[in-house]
């Protein structure tokens, strides 16, 4: 079917459950994943939980059209392992 | 989606050069390579000083006449130890490397090759290798500056060892200096200390091979 530039549905936001090593910082992978993807305008990063070796975080990405599977290859290159998509937002 | 890089796959190639000394200043910090380098510079910049002075001792008190014979002496093991730094350190630092990246994939459960945290420790094995070496290289070919003057015949050769010996202890005075303060310790005791095992190394030499 056809898509209407129009009617083109956009994934706003996005809340991602990712685990990661200490480094890089959340700064640094929230610097990273804004400076690769010039469509993201915002990011979020909270940490949830830190054992040893890695932590658990939650990024909140918003953007003007977000793209999963890209975010998770350059999450996946700066060693983060997206874990789930908790929260998406869709806009038309 | 515009992606603002071009993924190379891991390599550098073909990135200007700002580019790629941006990256790996991040693998430095990623790596946590220069807790790790500035012990290695401390350990081989005092190694290399104190081999140079007991060289210098050495050429003293054999009344060596050359300074060309001392200058080939000193180069020589000062690149003994720039090819044992690099390649003695490198091999010890891939195996913790390696263990770094082994524990964290237990821990991740994921592969963790061509990412920038393998990358970074790969850097890391190269660039803690080549501080280690030149330090020490470099340290020697510091201590053998008065004898380079005096090959070049600008000084005596006996005042350029005497010379040489006040730099290894400036030099190791320096030294103290630099792990003071990064260490937030007492400059000045750090430094008498260092210059104070230089002495005793001269002292012990001196007492031991003098001619009597």
């Amino acid at each position: 079917m056809e898509e209407d530039s129009d009617n083109k549905v956009r994934i706003t936001y996005l809340v991602l459950d990712v685990l990661k090593p200490h480094r890089p910082t959340i700064v640094e992978l929230s610097r990273y994943l804004a400076e690769r993807i010039n469509t993201i305008t915002t990011v979020n990063t909270t940490i949830l939980e830190i054992d040893q070796d890695t932590e658990s975080i939650k990024m909140e990405i918003y953007g003007e059209n977000l793209e999963v599977d890209m975010i998770k290859s350059v999450l996946r290159e700066y060693g983060a392992s997206v874990h789930s998509v908790d929260e998406v937002t869709v806009e038309k | 989606m515009e992606i603002n890089y071009i993924s190379t796959g891991g390599v550098n190639r073909g990135l200007p050069l700002i580019t790629r000394l941006k990256r790996y200043i991040d693998y430095i910090r990623i790596s946590n390579a220069n807790e790790v380098a500035r012990r290695y510079f401390v350990i081989n910049s005092f190694d290399g000083t104190v081999t140079a002075l007991g060289i210098i001792l050495g050429a003293l008190i054999a009344n060596i006449q050359y300074p060309g014979q001392v200058i080939d002496v000193g180069v020589a093991t000062g690149l003994a130890l720039l090819i044992s730094g690099i390649t003695g350190t490198s091999i010890a630092e891939e195996a913790e490397r390696d263990k770094i990246i082994r524990e964290l994939e237990a821990s991740m459960l994921t592969d963790m090759r061509n990412t920038i945290f393998e990358k970074a420790q790969r850097f890391a094995i190269l660039y803690v290798g080549i501080v280690d070496g030149v330090s020490s290289f470099l340290s020697v070919l510091i201590a053998l500056g008065p004898v380079f003057a005096s090959a070049f015949g600008f000084i005596d050769l006996s005042l350029a060892l005497q010379t040489s010996i006040v730099v290894c202890l400036i030099y190791l005075g320096v030294l103290g200096i630099f792990i003071g303060s990064y260490a937030k310790r007492s400059i000045l005791k750090e430094t008498l200390k260092l210059i104070g095992i230089g002495i005793l190394t001269t002292i012990v030499v001196t007492i031991l091979l003098y001619p009597t």
